[in-house]
């Protein structure tokens, strides 16, 4: 289960309402540790409760039965596609260019231009966010996303050229 | 192989290699999710489809920036948000024409008896209409969560938002349904 929690909803019923719904969730997910399972069980018996765990059934069902499903044929077009742009970048095992840092750079860039898009487009499409939190620093946060392949390629790189940390120390203090 | 899934790390390293066929099962896994998506957020299927292919071009493109550790679906499914994000503010000042007509194709219709598939329809028509009156982010937060199978902390993976936000947005979408949904389900509270 996530550390982080939904901030506190306005009003004293919405809070219950919010714990409940919390609770609906994480019990249909099988989230809910076993003594948290027979308390919310027991809980169920009252008719009011028993009621809106009905309705969470419910919405739950509604959504995840959304459609539609996709065209028949689109994933093989789409197949064709990927495989059309292998071909043309002749991007065959071993030619990713994964280990150069030219590659290493330009994934990193990609990844960076795809985490910066998101908060600037909650700026101009979307300027009353409900949290009230601060999308930009949000999208800021998913800059994780872009890091690990420089990474990838820094520590191929990298041979260990320095003398250990230890060595250094005696020999500054012999001089 | 054919008949197996392979995990999404071993996926991932085969699709950095430029291999073929993980690319493909790549396509077949996630065409139906992307879809879905894309078709909710921008209302029409050739505007989905293009984003379809928009989203796995990218994808394509920036497998080399993804963390094998990861899983996959919450990449995928961040790729195709933004794809369809960036196609929404351009086409902001069009009106969705043909939206409509679009959605009612959606609706199933075979296989119920005529007085549960009056219901099934009168359910799924509200259900309908209510994700049309949604923003189209909040449409895609129900999908990612309810259809999809996201975690709240994958579906802020997905659409860059903190998990704080993911809950209180989709806490709110799901008291409005439930709210429209009272004079079905009998509760006149």
């Amino acid at each position: 289960m996530n550390a982080e929690r939904a901030p506190a909803p306005s009003s004293e019923p919405e809070l219950a309402a919010g714990r409940f719904d919390e609770a609906c969730e994480a019990y249909l997910e099988r989230r809910l540790p076993a003594p948290a399972t027979r308390a919310f069980e027991r809980a169920l018996l009252e008719p009011a409760l028993a009621q809106r765990f009905r309705e969470a059934l419910l919405v739950r069902e509604l959504l995840g039965s959304v459609g539609p499903d996709a065209p028949a044929g689109l994933a093989d077009r789409l197949e064709s596609l990927v495989c059309d742009e292998l071909a043309r970048e002749g991007r065959g095992a071993g030619a990713s260019g994964r280990g150069s840092l030219l590659g290493g750079w330009r994934a990193a860039l990609g990844g960076l231009s795809w985490t910066l898009r998101g908060p600037s487009l909650a700026f101009t499409s979307q300027p009353a966010a409900p949290s009230g939190a601060g999308p930009f620093l949000q999208g800021l946060g998913t800059m994780r996303y872009a890091v690990p392949a420089l990474a990838e390629g820094r520590a191929a790189r990298e041979p260990a050229r320095r003398a250990p940390l230890w060595w250094r120390l005696l020999r500054g203090r012999r001089t | 192989m054919a008949s197996t899934r392979s995990s999404d790390g071993d996926l991932s390293r085969a699709c950095r290699q430029g291999d073929s066929r993980a690319w493909r099962e790549v396509v077949q896994r996630f065409t139906p999710q992307i879809y879905r998506l894309a078709f909710r957020m921008l209302g029409s299927r050739a505007e989905a489809e293009d984003a379809c292919q928009e989203a796995f071009v990218r994808m394509h493109r920036s497998i080399d920036s993804f963390d094998a550790t990861r899983t996959l679906a919450p990449w995928v499914s961040r790729i195709a948000y933004h794809v369809c994000l960036r196609r929404l503010e351009r086409v902001a000042a069009q009106p969705r024409a043909g939206a409509a007509e679009d959605e009612l194709e959606v609706l199933p219709a075979s296989g119920r008896d005529p007085e549960r598939q009056a219901a099934a329809s009168e359910e799924d028509a509200l259900v309908e209409g209510f994700l049309g009156e949604l923003a189209a982010q909040d449409r895609a937060l129900l999908l990612l969560r309810y259809r999809d199978g996201l975690s709240d902390s994958e579906v802020a993976e997905a659409t860059g938002m903190s998990v704080g936000t993911v809950k209180t947005r989709i806490f709110r979408a799901r008291a409005r349904l439930r709210e429209q949904l009272a004079p079905l389900t009998g509760d006149e509270s």
